[in-house]
């Protein structure tokens, strides 16, 4: 630890206390199971330890860390592939229900709805009901932003494999949120 | 030019991941034109994704999931012995 360092040198013994609540709460969003999640946070302190030296002042580096987080997670999907089964990929008569009910609008805005801890329970709950496969696709393609050709690349699937997924990820996640909190809402 | 309301959901969720071929945007958007549910529809997927997007980006500070005390002294014990 000897290497000469800006100001906003990142220093690994306060990296628990700083940032660990923080990338887990990256990682627990994406993976959902508790013992994963810390595992891919205590992996991502271990690479940035080798990697320190190439550290720039430029980030910050929580920004640094969450970096190194997020690799590790397409990593472990990479390595980690499951099976998708057929059944979840094949034409489904329940795909959609809408003209049944639909609330009419889900009024609440986003940066509302990420501040309200009880719809944090209602999102994750919901995204615990998906299949697992279709909740690693839609998580990349959701909330990292990844575009297909890469979510492909990662999971190994033909294009209208991954767009089936995301459809039946989309549908899920719609009903749930729309029968566990939107109905909910507009009806108290 | 007839689609259905299940073959439209699709198309709305396909949409958000390529570039829809020439006669499916036709179709759909002619669809849409009489639909009011497919029209609903298709503004809560942009929201699922909305939120799903701010989610992901917000994680870090508002998720209420915390790292236990004993995942900390275990990471806290590799990092010190890596040091």
């Amino acid at each position: 630890m000897a290497t000469d360092r800006s100001t906003d040198s990142p220093d690994p013994s306060n990296w628990v206390d700083e940032h660990g609540d923080a990338l887990y709460r990256f990682a627990i969003l994406r993976v959902r199971d508790s013992e994963l999640a810390a595992d891919l946070v205590q992996d991502t302190f271990l690479s940035a330890l080798k990697g320190i030296d190439g550290f720039r002042g430029g980030s910050t580096v929580r920004t640094w860390l969450t970096g190194i987080l997020k690799h590790k997670i397409i990593d472990y999907y990479r390595k980690n592939k499951i099976e998708v089964p057929a059944s979840d990929l094949g034409p489904q008569g329940t795909d959609l229900d809408h003209a049944e009910s639909l609330a009419p609008a889900w009024k609440e805005s986003p940066s509302t709805l990420v501040e309200n801890r009880e719809f944090w329970g209602v999102l994750t709950s919901c995204l615990d009901g998906l299949p697992e496969a279709h909740r690693r696709a839609f998580s990349m393609r959701e909330f990292d932003g990844l575009s297909s050709e890469e979510i492909r690349k990662v999971l190994e699937v033909t294009p209208t494999n991954l767009w089936v997924m995301l459809h039946r990820a989309r549908t899920k996640l719609r009903r749930c949120l729309e029968t566990n909190w939107f109905e909910g809402k507009n009806a108290s | 030019m007839h689609l259905s309301c299940k073959d439209a959901a699709r198309l709305l969720s396909e949409k958000r991941d390529r570039r829809l071929s020439w006669r499916a945007r036709i179709t759909l958007r002619f669809h849409m034109l009489m639909c009011k549910m497919c029209q609903v529809y298709g503004t809560q997927l942009g929201m699922v994704s909305r939120v799903c997007k701010e989610a992901g980006i917000r994680a870090e500070e508002n998720c209420p999931d915390c790292l236990s005390d004993e995942h900390k002294r275990r990471m806290k014990d590799a990092i010190t012995k890596r040091e």
